[in-house]
């Protein structure tokens, strides 16, 4: 007995250490994560940044890393082997966990690296062949020795840093969720580049527009989705003509009706995804050198999607943003040239219907004959749950997706089981990485060129301009040739006519160089005019930022950085301009209350710009949304997924025939008109702000209603920059709206000094612990931009000027 | 007795810099066998002293980073103040000290009672 009290002491301390060291729930284990020394607080930077390193295995000579003001590598290297390795190194060293969140998501592995509710979308993205795409490229990859060479560089560089580690030096996400890192290998940099097609090319809308087709009819389509907007302005100047044939593809004499579309479910693509770019030649720029513009809008994380970075060695020279995972620098520019991108929203996703002879799918119907199928098993291990074993079908066109039968309108089912396959450029062998190899070492218009024949997806409007004086830009990717509407809707998959039979020749491809006008541009906007021999798709961005970037363009002259600095923050709204017009004057104002009409007031006198201190623009969006709500909600109500018309579209009906016929409600007795519409949609808008903001005062700023937030990677609380004031909008330049927005602008003076300027919301830094972590959000809020540090040779010693101590740059030689 | 307090705490420290963080529990296993006082006392003086080590460790390191990550780790855990996340890591540190101390120093007096 007298040892009963250190008996219950000691199993109370056990105990302690026991609950210290277990995770609960999303609770991090409380003992390591809470250790001054090795928990969290060893995340905490607490001296100026120099980590200084000065040896690394794995390199074949000695390095010069220096690090500027803003934190930013510049590297200068003796060979290839030795900058791709140090890419890699230091891109792990300050974005290990983003890198890995990144693959883990394409490879669908998010359930064995967070928890069993990420499974859903590990299924997907396996379904969806995101590692038999990331195959095919290695394979590719491998067959092009010195590409092969930077991927493995690359990845010793990223697992030098990781073998590196002790536990208690794993950034700090590692900590929060009990995990450590695994080893880098050239898959994972296959993985990160099938992301970014998933992400920018594998918006579809096959499903809802043959219900569209079905439930509305051909004319609905012709009315609303194959006429463009009168006000549209295509990337490639309606003046080009077109001096070839198109090479001719045999299509079906009638068009395939799918039997079933209802159960498939397109993968979510975030909204608020496009790009503006443009170049101007020297004819219309102050200094008589070209200038390059690129805002790239994508989802707005921290960390950010990009990482500066310059790469030097002998035979190249590169600035500009990285993709984390990816050698080489994506946006960016070199001595002699300057390149930038936007999306292209061409149909590379096609869903096909499959017969397959029985539930077995060892075999399906094409051609007039059963084919084998091949399959393809995926483990899709969980963390704290059992491993969920899948099987996949691939046909030829592609892996298959099964329709959940529930769904199924029973009436249209055959006797057959039916599903769904995707044909998807993903899976195409493809090596992207080469085309930026050659782009960051490219001197003139025609290795830009080349440069860009190894480019595939997802394809972009790769905007050019040379110290030569050149400015072009191609619509740049890998095209199926198609018949005129091909892959619009869901395909018959057991018709050779519906195959992707061809390619779109290179030489075919839409592209300009140095035309009349004195710049090129895009935003996401339709590639050509409708003259172009080609078809390419139907599904771009309304007209409103292309047209205003180009109007703007073609006003201005003696263009100076700090002109095209205005024009990247530029909020006007063009879809505001188009049709609030029209809607003032539908209002009744004799209905309205003292308060309703001051606001009306305050929309007659809007100059129609989505400025952070207007109010205008938060009830103008709002009122447009009811309005289009309140025309559509009727036709529209369908438990299936039907195409919505675009914006710009709907619009310009409204517009031409404002009482057309989606305009009255068919669920009541009386006719309303766009009047009743107009005005019941208007109090609407007033009432939800009102109940949103509070009464109508400064808390209606778009500023505050735009929600402009920049979350973390993963969402966590705490470690995001959010509700920060800014003016923007999807159909301004500046495209800042919500959470998504323009991910790195960036403008390139090409004289024979490079001069450039650049900003992105976040810091070199992944640790939330540093002061690097979101440095530039405040600049980058405000339109400001920093001068680049473009050296053509390693800087000397210490780049501290008098006064300027606290622009302390850092300076590692490393040897091998 | 001050001094054992004082080597409680001192130990605590540096031990952590070179051993995981149950290592906070090793001081106090060790002079709480060489601790004649009452179990109060004895938990007592084990928690605190891991409480200032860790504690102080943790202020120095919130201050020379000017908070930046404490106030989102706060924010991580719902809490309001930035500085409540140093009571949690010292009373986490003082805990296992305390309660080592006084598992050590029960079994030193449970050998001597005879």
């Amino acid at each position: 007995m007298k040892y009963l009290p250190f008996s219950l002491s000691l199993v109370a301390g056990l105990a302690l250490i026991w609950v210290l060291s277990t995770r609960w729930g999303n609770i991090p284990p409380m003992g390591p994560f809470m250790d001054p020394d090795g928990g969290f607080w060893a995340q905490a930077e607490r001296q100026a940044f120099s980590n200084l390193i000065d040896q690394l295995p794995g390199l074949m000579d000695s390095v010069e890393v220096h690090f500027d003001e803003r934190r930013v590598p510049h590297v200068f290297a003796k060979n290839d082997h030795d900058l791709y390795y140090m890419q890699g190194y230091l891109q792990a060293r300050d974005r290990l966990f983003q890198m890995e969140l990144q693959t883990y998501d394409a490879a669908g592995r998010m359930s064995e690296f967070i928890g069993p509710w990420l499974a859903e979308r590990d299924r997907q993205s396996r379904r969806w062949g995101m590692v038999f795409g990331a195959e095919q490229a290695v394979a590719e990859v491998k067959k092009h020795e010195p590409s092969w060479a930077i991927f493995k560089a690359y990845s010793a560089g990223v697992n030098a840093f990781i073998s590196s580690l002790e536990p208690e030096q794993y950034p700090l996400e590692y900590k929060l969720l009990d995990l450590a890192p695994e080893a880098w290998t050239p898959l994972k940099t296959a993985l990160l580049l099938k992301n970014m097609t998933r992400t920018l090319a594998a918006g579809n809308s096959d499903v809802s527009h043959s219900n569209t087709l079905a439930y509305f009819g051909p004319e609905f389509i012709e009315q609303f989705f194959d006429k463009d907007h009168d006000l549209l302005d295509p990337v490639i100047p309606t003046s080009r003509s077109w001096d070839f044939e198109r090479v001719p593809v045999r299509r079906p004499d009638t068009l395939f009706v799918p039997k079933v579309t209802r159960g498939l479910q397109p993968f979510p693509v975030p909204e608020g995804i496009g790009s503006n770019n443009w170049a101007v030649s020297g004819d219309k720029t102050a200094s008589g050198y070209p200038i390059l513009t690129n805002d790239p809008h994508l989802p707005l994380t921290l960390p950010s999607i990009w990482y500066e970075i310059q790469l030097h060695a002998p035979g190249i020279n590169t600035y500009g943003v990285s993709l984390l995972g990816g050698p080489g620098v994506v946006i960016g520019f070199n001595e002699q040239v300057a390149w930038g991108v936007t999306n292209v929203a061409s149909d590379v996703l096609d869903w096909y219907e499959i017969q397959f002879e029985n539930e077995d799918k060892d075999h399906y119907w094409h051609d007039g004959q059963w084919k084998p199928t091949t399959k393809r098993t995926e483990e899709i291990q969980v963390r704290g749950g059992e491993t969920i074993i899948d099987t996949v079908v691939y046909t030829h066109h592609g892996p298959v997706s099964k329709v959940n039968r529930a769904n199924m309108d029973q009436q249209n089912v055959a006797d057959k089981p039916i599903y769904h396959a995707l044909r998807w450029i993903a899976h195409e062998p493809s090596n992207e990485i080469r085309a930026f190899y050659q782009l960051n070492r490219a001197k003139n218009y025609d290795e830009y060129v080349e440069a860009l024949t190894h480019y595939q997806a997802p394809a972009q409007n790769f905007v050019f301009a040379s110290t030569e004086g050149d400015i072009a830009l191609w619509v740049n990717g890998r095209f199926p040739n198609k018949w005129d509407g091909q892959g619009r809707a869901v395909s018959d998959g057991t018709d050779p006519l519906y195959d992707w039979q061809a390619w779109i020749p290179r030489e075919h491809h839409p592209h300009i160089k140095n035309p009349e006008r004195g710049f090129v541009s895009s935003a996401n906007q339709e590639s050509t005019a409708p003259d172009y021999p080609y078809y390419m798709d139907d599904v771009y961005a309304p007209f409103e930022r292309g047209r205003r970037i180009n109007e703007r363009l073609s006003e201005m002259d003696n263009i100076t950085k700090d002109d095209m600095q205005a024009l990247l923050m530029d909020n006007f709204s063009y879809h505001a301009a188009e049709i609030l017009p029209s809607m003032l004057k539908w209002v009744k104002p004799d209905s309205l209350s003292p308060i309703e009409s001051e606001v009306l007031d305050s929309l007659q006198a809007w100059n129609y710009f989505n400025n952070a201190p207007y109010r205008a623009p938060s009830v103008f969006r709002s009122w447009w949304s009811e309005l289009y709500e309140a025309i559509l909600v009727d036709e529209y109500d369908a438990d299936f997924p039907l195409r919505a018309p675009a914006r710009d579209r709907m619009g310009q009906q409204l517009k031409d025939n404002p009482n057309f016929w989606m305009v009255d409600d068919r669920t009541t007795q009386e006719v309303e008109t766009i009047r009743d519409h107009a005005t019941a949609s208007f109090k609407k808008a007033l009432y939800d702000l009102t109940q949103y903001y509070g009464p109508w005062s400064d808390d209606w700023d778009w500023g505050w209603v735009n929600n402009n937030n920049v979350p973390h990677v993963t969402q966590t609380n705490g470690l995001g920059a959010l509700n920060l004031y800014s003016g923007g909008g999807a159909e301004s330049v500046n495209a800042t709206r919500g959470s998504s927005g323009p991910s790195w602008r960036m403008i390139v003076e090409l004289g024979p000094e490079i001069k450039a300027w650049g900003v992105y919301p976040g810091g070199a830094s992944g640790n939330p612990g540093s002061p690097n972590y979101d440095s530039m959000i405040e600049s980058w809020r405000t339109g400001e931009l920093y001068e680049l540090n473009f050296y053509k040779e390693p800087p000397l010693g210490s780049q501290v000027s008098p006064g300027e101590e606290s622009k302390l740059s850092v300076k590692w030689s490393i040897r091998p | 007795m001050i001094i054992l307090f004082l080597l409680i705490a001192g130990n605590a420290f540096f031990l952590n810099l070179v051993l995981p963080w149950w290592s906070a529990a090793l001081p106090g296993l060790f002079f709480g066998y060489r601790m004649n006082v009452s179990p109060i006392r004895a938990f007592g003086m084990g928690f605190f002293a891991v409480f200032l080590a860790w504690g102080g460790h943790a202020l120095y390191i919130h201050l020379a980073n000017v908070g930046i990550l404490s106030v989102r780790i706060a924010e991580l855990f719902g809490l309001t103040q930035d500085w409540i996340l140093i009571v949690i890591t010292a009373v986490i540190g003082g805990l296992l000290s305390g309660l080592a101390t006084l598992t050590s120093s029960l079994l030193a007096q449970s050998r001597n009672k005879k």
